[in-house]
C-alpha cells in the first residue's frame, strides 16, 4: 500500500469508523510516516473547527420538524369534478335559455332586423298611442320612456328571442336608431353600459323598473 | 459509544430496518403515510437548509425556508408526478420560497450580518482567517451532486457513516472513501490544506 491509499482511510480513524486490523495497520504505517502522521494532525485540527462552525447549523437542523395536522390540498380535476363542471355548464345554458336574451346576441339580431321594422308595422305617436300600439298588438304592458313623447316613432317590432319577449322601436329623430325594450331578466353580461358593435353604439339604461337598450349610429 | 452513534439511536428511535429509498418514500407519503413524511423530513431537512443558507445567507431565514417548504410540499404533494424526483421538486419548493423572501427583504435591503459588521468594526484583518459556517455552506453546495449530500449529512449534520451508508444506500467503504475526498476537497477549498 502507498501513503496514497493510507490517506484515504486518515480521516475514518479521526472519526473511530475503522476495524480493529484495518487500525492496527494505520498506526503501523503512521509511525513510520511523518506525512502522513502531519495529514492526520491537519484532519484532526479541520474536524474540530468544522465541528465548532457548524453546531448553529445542526442547532437549526433540529428545530426543522415534520408539520402536522395540514390538511391537504383536495385540488384535483377527478371525475367528480368533470360531473360537477357538467352540471354547471348545462344550469348555465339552463339559465340563459329561460332568462331573457343576451345583450350581444340581440343587438346582432336588432342591427340585422332593424331595416324591416319600417316594413312591418309603422307606428308614430306619443307615448300614449305607442303604449296603446303595444297593448292591442301584444299580449304584455310596456311603459316606453316618457322621452318617446320626444322622438318621434317610426317603427316597432315585437319578437322574441330566447323565447321572450322584445319590443324594438324606430324613431325618426336621429341619431337614435331604435330602442329596445328588453325582459326583466335580460343577461346583462358587461360591466360597461356602452358597448359598440358592427358601427353601432349600444347603450343600456334602466326606467321605472324597465330595461332599455339603444342603438345609435357610432360616428354620431 | 461515541457522540455519533448516541445522536444514530436518538435519530432512529430504536433501531429500523434499511432505509427506503426516496421514491418509494414520495409514493407512501402520497398515499397518506405520515411516518413517511417524517422520514423525508429528517432526511431532507438538512440539503434544504444548505441550500436554503446558501442562496439567503441568513440561518434564521433559512430554517423558515425549509419549515415551510414542507408546509407547501405537504399540501400539494400531490402535484409530485414523479416520485423519483422527489428531491428536485422540494428543492424547487425552497427555491420559490427563499425567491420570495429575497423578494420581500430586498425592499429593505441586504440581511444584516452582526457578526461581518462587527469585525469590519474593529478593522480584524482576514489574517486568522476564521472560517464562516456561510463559506462552509457554500463551498459545500459547489460539489458535485454526488458528494455533496454526504458532505451535508457528515459535516454539517454529523451523521455516522453507518447513517448516512443506510440512507443513500451506499456500502460503508464507499462512505468512508467519499467522506475521505470530500476531506480533502474542502481542506483545499477553505485553505486548510498544507
Amino acid at each position: 500500500m502507498t501513503c496514497e491509499d493510507y490517506r484515504d482511510f486518515l480521516v475514518a480513524l479521526n472519526d473511530n469508523e475503522l476495524s480493529e486490523s484495518e487500525e492496527t495497520l494505520l498506526k503501523k504505517h503512521l509511525q513510520e510516516c511523518d506525512e502522513c502522521s502531519k495529514e492526520l494532525v491537519e484532519i484532526r485540527q479541520f474536524s474540530q473547527e468544522l465541528h465548532k462552525t457548524t453546531a448553529p447549523f445542526r442547532e437549526s437542523v433540529q428545530k426543522i420538524s415534520a408539520p402536522r395536522n395540514i390538511r391537504r390540498s383536495s385540488w384535483r380535476f377527478p371525475a367528480w369534478a368533470a360531473v360537477a363542471a357538467a352540471l354547471v355548464f348545462v344550469a348555465s345554458f339552463w339559465y340563459f335559455k329561460f332568462s331573457g336574451p343576451d345583450i350581444q346576441q340581440l343587438a346582432s339580431w336588432g342591427i340585422q332586423n332593424y331595416p324591416l321594422v319600417e316594413q312591418t308595422h309603422p307606428v308614430t305617436g306619443d307615448a300614449t298611442t305607442v303604449r296603446a300600439w303595444f297593448q292591442n298588438h301584444h299580449h304584455i304592458s310596456v311603459n316606453p320612456p316618457q322621452r318617446v313623447n320626444y322622438l318621434h316613432l317610426t317603427g316597432c317590432k315585437f319578437t322574441e328571442m330566447n323565447s321572450k319577449p322584445v319590443a324594438l322601436l324606430r324613431f325618426e329623430e336621429k341619431p337614435v336608431r331604435a330602442v329596445f325594450i328588453l325582459p326583466q331578466k335580460t343577461v346583462l353580461p358587461l360591466q360597461q353600459k356602452v358597448l359598440y358593435k358592427d358601427g353601432y353604439q349600444i347603450q343600456i339604461w334602466k326606467e321605472d323598473g324597465t330595461l332599455y337598450m339603444s342603438l345609435r349610429t357610432q360616428q354620431s | 459509544m461515541n457522540q455519533k452513534d448516541v445522536h444514530l439511536i436518538v435519530e432512529q428511535g430504536g433501531g429500523s430496518s434499511a432505509a427506503d429509498s426516496s421514491a418509494e418514500l414520495a409514493r407512501r407519503w402520497s398515499s397518506g403515510d405520515e411516518a413517511a413524511f417524517e422520514k423525508i423530513v429528517i432526511r431532507y431537512r438538512g440539503p434544504l437548509l444548505s441550500y436554503a443558507l446558501s442562496r439567503v445567507r441568513h440561518l434564521q431565514d433559512s430554517e423558515d425556508i425549509v419549515q415551510e417548504t414542507f408546509l407547501r410540499a405537504c399540501r400539494s404533494i400531490h402535484q409530485l408526478k414523479d416520485q423519483n424526483k422527489l428531491w428536485l421538486w422540494l428543492k424547487q419548493i425552497a427555491h420559490n420560497v427563499s425567491a420570495d423572501l429575497l423578494k420581500r427583504t430586498l425592499r429593505w435591503g441586504p440581511s444584516h450580518d452582526p457578526q461581518k459588521f462587527e469585525e469590519m468594526q474593529n478593522g480584524k484583518t482576514d489574517v486568522t482567517h476564521k472560517i464562516s459556517l456561510q463559506d462552509i455552506v457554500e463551498v459545500i453546495e459547489g460539489l458535485p451532486e454526488t458528494y455533496r449530500e454526504t458532505a451535508i449529512y457528515y459535516y454539517l449534520e454529523e451523521w455516522p457513516y453507518s447513517k448516512i451508508a443506510e440512507t443513500l444506500n451506499l456500502e460503508p467503504a464507499a462512505v468512508r472513501q467519499r467522506i475521505s475526498r470530500i476531506n480533502r476537497l474542502l481542506r483545499e477549498s477553505l485553505g486548510r490544506k498544507s
